[in-house]
């Protein structure tokens, strides 16, 4: 996608969230001696953002890829390396998927946090890996190091509850 | 308050660090942060967040020293893969990779290293000295403001950040709004009744400072890391020694005492971060120097600059939260976080009511300095092998850690999601090039700018006009609607200038 759309779903998101406070600023508390009152820091903050948001509209019309900052330096690579069978945005979504389904799991189901945690990083960090099989081990070594690790450390040692 | 009482608070602040009950906090934060600083992609802010829950069972005080030293190492450990990789650890660190990557491929990244180690640890101890000597004078004065005065002073933080950037002011006005607008569900600072909750009980204590900030900052990293992972490089420059010499301290003196405040000032407004220090230290020694011509190339007085300028924003961002309760970098804003979080408030007040942690945050900075400067130069042989650990191996942990810290505050799977959600905003916002600080310093600051212009207002009898008798109230408003103003009087100016050549 490119960085003018992204600037479009982004503001389609603000103008939503901006929406929504103006909606529930209507049902704000109102007392008699707080003659400011709940409401009117939301409502100048949601349709300040409405401004701004018509502003960066005009300003990416008008100004455009102006405003795009060069990507970073190139990277020396030179590198053995076998190239990542998939694309990078495809290892990405897919890695991205698997985080939420984690998060869906540790919310909705009774799987032991490690459990949960050693599956999410092991598959995760093929799916980021690309494909080409490189470092199993070392995904498998990290994924077990994390999962019982952070189990460990915070209900043992932390007295933390994990999800 | 004499200087004989600081000395004597900041000695037992010193002594503090240096029990056996501290120190090993510091020594594993710096370490932690060295390390951190040295990935391209993982940055101090992260750490902290990330650390955060680590520290609910241990003393203000331990926490304090352990957040410190981990922001302290990270900004010092971007200099390893900026050298040797071409990839700047931190974002700080963006200025050091033109010139330390050229000096390593012509054979010497030991001296890179070894001048940019030197370098961070000369401004990280001089902005430690403006912390020292500023922090209490500010303090003092500011004791006397009221809510007019703290109101224009947390709208004046949000004007800088979205003034000082290097993007659009529009969009980083934005980003500082949707942080104050994300702030607002919850209790009303004023009288006490939800608003905005959706009529959801979970949202009626409002969406807590850490998922959101991990969120937002934690994972819209971690997911433009992964989008940017090809472009890591496999491997870095190998280093066999680290060589600084005390006569660099004498042959580049004036480029580290020029960086060194120039990194702490900058250091001091709000929000604006280490990596806007070190540009401006690499510009100004640029243009000031007898060989302009050779940055770029492998300059050391361009490492000198940049690392110094850098290093010294880290006790410049730690005045204004000491004194005025206004952080002074995103890391700060975290740090402001797990002092609330700790049941501290952070502001003038801290002398007083709470004048030992203080010495202890500012023993802490200078003990993590030392430390920073005898790890990096006895570790970073072994230390750059971090910088080659691949992306996919670092970054699912990472949202494991995301997702521990953001259940742990209050032990609820709705901060987790919350936590996802912003990490969602935190991304669009980067792919629209909208900055992330004001965003974080927005969050941060919202309450307290909402609470002391409700007071003043309800002391006044809701009369605006009571602030035309609090004249530095009056000077700090004057000075936000200047910088509000400035990028279009600027813009105006260009054109007419455009129009005048034509």
């Amino acid at each position: 996608m490119s960085r003018r759309n992204w600037t479009w779903v982004t503001a389609g998101v603000v103008v939503l969230l901006a929406g929504l406070a103006i909606q529930q600023a209507a049902n704000a508390p109102a007392l008699a001696f707080d003659s400011f009152g709940s409401a009117t820091i939301p409502y100048f903050v949601a349709i300040s953002l409405l401004v701004l948001v018509a502003l960066m509209v005009f300003e990416e019309l008008t100004l455009g890829e102006g405003l795009a900052k060069p990507d970073r330096g190139p990277a020396e690579t030179g590198t053995n390396a076998p190239a990542p069978r998939w694309s990078v945005g495809s290892r990405t979504a897919l890695s991205l998927a698997a985080f939420i389904v984690y998060v869906v799991l540790l919310d909705l189901t009774d799987i032991p946090f490690w459990v949960a945690t050693l599956i999410f990083t092991y598959i995760g960090s093929r799916l980021l890996e690309g494909g080409t099989g490189r470092g199993r081990i070392a995904s498998l070594v990290v994924a077990a190091l994390v999962a019982v690790g952070t189990q460990v450390v915070f209900t043992e040692f932390l007295l933390i509850d994990l999800p | 308050m004499e200087l004989s009482s600081i000395l004597s608070g900041l000695g037992g602040g010193i002594w503090h660090v240096l029990t056996p009950a501290t120190m090993p906090y510091l020594l594993v934060g710096v370490f932690l942060g060295i390390t951190v600083g040295a990935i391209p992609g993982l940055t101090g802010s992260m750490l902290i967040a990330l650390s955060l829950p680590a520290t609910f069972f241990l003393t203000p005080e331990q926490a304090m020293v352990l957040l410190v030293s981990e922001y302290v190492g990270s900004v010092s450990g971007g200099l390893i893969s900026a050298t040797l990789l071409r990839m700047p650890g931190t974002p700080a660190s963006v200025m050091t990779t033109l010139d330390g990557f050229p000096m390593a491929k012509k054979g010497q990244p030991g001296r890179a290293l070894g001048l940019g180690t030197l370098s961070s640890f000369f401004g990280g101890i001089v902005s430690w000295v403006f912390l020292v000597l500023l922090a209490l004078p500010l303090a003092e004065a500011a004791v006397h403001f009221g809510p007019w005065e703290f109101f224009a002073l947390t709208l004046l933080a949000l004007m800088l950040i979205s003034a000082v950037g290097d993007g659009s002011t529009i969009r980083a006005l934005i980003s500082g709004l949707l942080g104050v607008l994300i702030a607002l569900p919850g209790e009303d600072p004023s009288v006490g009744m939800p608003r905005l909750t959706f009529g959801m009980p979970a949202m009626e204590g409002g969406f807590s400072l850490l998922p959101v900030l991990v969120g937002v900052y934690a994972i819209s990293q971690v997911v433009s890391d992964m989008l940017n992972a090809d472009a890591k490089p496999e491997r870095s420059v190998g280093v066999s020694r680290i060589a600084a010499k005390l006569s660099d301290l004498r042959r580049h003196g004036v480029n580290l005492i020029r960086s060194s405040v120039i990194g702490t000032f900058v250091g001091i407004l709000p929000g604006v971060g280490a990596n806007i220090g070190s540009v401006l230290a690499y510009l100004v020694a640029k243009a000031t120097s007898k060989r302009p011509e050779k940055f770029g190339t492998g300059s050391e007085e361009g490492i000198v600059a940049s690392e110094t300028g850098n290093n010294s924003t880290v006790g410049g961002a730690l005045i204004p939260l000491i004194s005025l309760g206004i952080p002074g970098s995103i890391a700060d804003a975290f740090l402001m976080g797990a002092m609330i979080i700790h049941g501290i408030t952070p502001g003038p007040l801290l002398f007083t009511t709470n004048s030992s942690l203080v010495y202890v945050i500012m023993g802490a900075c200078l003990i993590a300095n030392i430390a920073m400067f005898l790890m990096m130069m006895g570790l970073i042989r072994y230390l750059r092998r971090v910088a080659d650990i691949p992306l996919y191996l670092l970054m699912p942990p990472i949202l494991v850690f995301c997702v521990v810290g953001s259940f742990a505050l209050n032990n609820r799977m709705f901060d987790v999601w919350v936590m996802v959600g912003c990490g969602l905003l935190g991304f669009l916002m980067e792919r629209a090039r909208i900055p992330l600080a004001p965003f974080v310093i927005g969050f941060v600051l919202a309450p307290i700018a909402e609470a002391k212009l409700r007071t003043a207002l309800m002391i006044s009898g809701g009369s605006f006009l009571s602030i035309l008798d609090r004249p530095v109230a009056v000077l700090l408003m004057v000075i936000c609607v200047v910088l509000f103003l400035a990028p279009v009087i600027g813009r105006f100016g260009r054109r007419r200038k455009t129009k005048g050549a034509e």
